[in-house]
């Protein structure tokens, strides 16, 4: 493999599989397609230093406050009321910052899931919910958490097509990305930070807009379009395409990349007529 | 250090001899396809019960050794084959984090399929092949996996497995004529095959070799053309 191959990145058994990290890395997901869309500003950080402080994430009109319970006999009443109480001080905190915020308790456990609920303080009902986040020993079962298989996988990978490579693929970049990060100054994990480390990997096919155009593209798009049978997008990112009904591609660099760049000026320079001769030209 | 399978013949091991030996790509091709016929009878005695196969290589394997196997397999049972050749790239992280990029894909429409035959002209780290799997798996849910390959890695079948789960790999049998323990700093095995493959094919490097498309493509697509 060239050195130039070879990417910086995280050390996966550096921590272990540790379930905080597989949760940190399906809420980062969660919030990645608002911050792709609309830039938003989207940080994470762990034992935050307040009463429900195992997970603090801060979105633009919301804080949400986690406590992770994989422990299979906790209750709100357990150990003197720890957790009630715990709950009680985080939002009466968060009521006199002013804040909106929403209380999560983490569970492993469907078992806990449903005493929570049934159990939850009438007081805290409004402000709460308990989430169940299944304990998982891969990433590959994370990717096939309903939420992130059904729609947040389709909106944050660059191509189509469903593909179950590319997406644990993206959901492992995420993973490595988090355990890798560095915080900002205030202790934080910023999503948009580390969205943009991810694209630098190329660890994962990130979609996002193609914003700078080369005055060339018009004529490349015409020279596509006569290509019979082709069809091809740039609209995610990066190009794709697809020849019916045997052969798809997404190039592994983006439209902003000097492989692409490069792959433009052979389309220019050979002006392929047919799938055959544009075959010859891609990546 | 290198260990034979059992079952491995004399002609066998020279040919392995002979592609450590780095022939010119001519002589390399021509080794690579033979290797593939020597591996089709022992994939088909796994094969036994089973119709429609889906035949898995990668670009720069399907013109030699996958067409090795699947001239053999066509020529000794009534199979039917359709062909699926992916084209991956490699990244690899200072962690070992390892993946390889699927950036094209021919796949030949099929109903259903009963088994698949993955060839790969080595398996290292089992990256690619794992990945081309995973791809499709789901896809067809094939009742058998045979994974082949003339040289693998002593640990390459764990470390495939471990990336499914056990009803996915409790599917998945072996062919292979010889397993390597030692790995170059560049990930390739010693003696495996006598380098990297894409050099000794003569079809590039591992950045230049997904532009190569295989000529199996291309004369299996036009009967696929869209009229």
């Amino acid at each position: 493999m060239d050195e130039a191959q070879r990417k910086r990145g995280g050390d996966n058994n550096k921590r272990g599989n540790r379930y905080e990290d597989f949760f940190a890395t399906f809420r980062l997901m969660q919030f990645a397609p608002q911050v792709m869309k609309t830039g938003a500003m989207v940080r994470l950080k762990e034992q935050a230093g307040c009463p429900v402080d195992d997970l603090l994430l801060v979105a633009t009109e919301r804080r949400f406050y986690h406590q992770m319970k994989a422990d299979k006999s906790i209750t709100w009443g357990a150990d003197n009321g720890k957790m009630e109480n715990e709950f009680r001080q985080q939002m009466l905190l968060s009521q006199q910052a002013n804040e909106s915020f929403q209380l999560l308790a983490v569970v492993a456990d469907t078992d806990r899931l449903q005493s929570l609920n049934k159990h939850m303080p009438a007081d805290l009902d409004h402000c709460t919910q308990v989430l169940h986040f299944p304990r998982i020993q891969r990433l590959a079962e994370l990717v096939r958490h309903p939420e992130l298989i059904n729609g947040v996988l389709r909106e944050v990978y660059a191509g189509r097509r469903e593909s179950a490579t590319e997406y644990k693929n993206t959901v492992r970049a995420f993973y490595t990305a988090w355990i890798d990060h560095e915080p900002d100054d205030n202790g934080f994990c910023v999503l948009n930070t580390l969205i943009s480390t991810i694209q630098s990997w190329r660890l994962a096919r990130i979609c996002h807009a193609w914003k700078d155009r080369p005055a060339e593209w018009p004529e490349v798009e015409r020279i596509l379009n006569a290509i019979p049978n082709l069809q091809w997008f740039v609209d995610r990112g990066f190009f794709e395409w697809s020849y019916p009904p045997t052969d798809y591609g997404l190039m592994n660099e983006p439209c902003e990349s000097d492989s692409f760049k490069r792959f433009i000026s052979r389309l220019l320079k050979e002006r392929p007529q047919s799938f055959t001769q544009f075959e010859m030209l891609y990546p | 250090m290198r260990t034979y399978a059992n079952h491995i013949t004399k002609s066998v091991q020279e040919l392995l001899d002979q592609l450590v030996a780095r022939p010119e790509p001519v002589e390399y091709r021509r080794l690579m396809t033979r290797l593939g016929e020597e591996l089709a009878p022992l994939i088909a005695e796994k094969l036994v019960g089973y119709q429609r196969i889906m035949l898995i290589c990668t670009n720069e394997d399907a013109d030699y050794l996958a067409t090795g196997v699947l001239q053999a397999l066509s020529a000794a049972e009534p199979f039917q084959i359709f062909l699926a050749c992916f084209w991956n790239d490699r990244l690899r992280l200072d962690s070992g984090l390892d993946v390889a990029p699927i950036i094209r894909q021919y796949i030949e429409p099929a109903p259903s399929i009963d088994a698949f035959v993955v060839v790969k002209s080595i398996i290292a780290t089992a990256c690619v092949v794992q990945t081309n799997i995973s791809e499709i798996f789901h896809q067809y849910q094939p009742q058998k996996v045979v994974v082949a390959a003339p040289v693998m890695m002593q640990d390459s079948i764990p470390n495939l497995e471990s990336e499914f789960e056990e009803s996915i790999s409790k599917r998945f049998q072996y062919v292979w004529f010889a397993q390597d323990d030692e790995l170059t700093a560049n990930g390739e095995a010693v003696p495996g095959i006598g380098g990297s493959v894409y050099e000794l094919l003569g079809i590039g490097t591992s950045s230049t070799k997904n532009s190569y498309v295989p000529a199996i493509v291309q004369q299996r697509r036009a009967a696929h053309a869209p009229s």
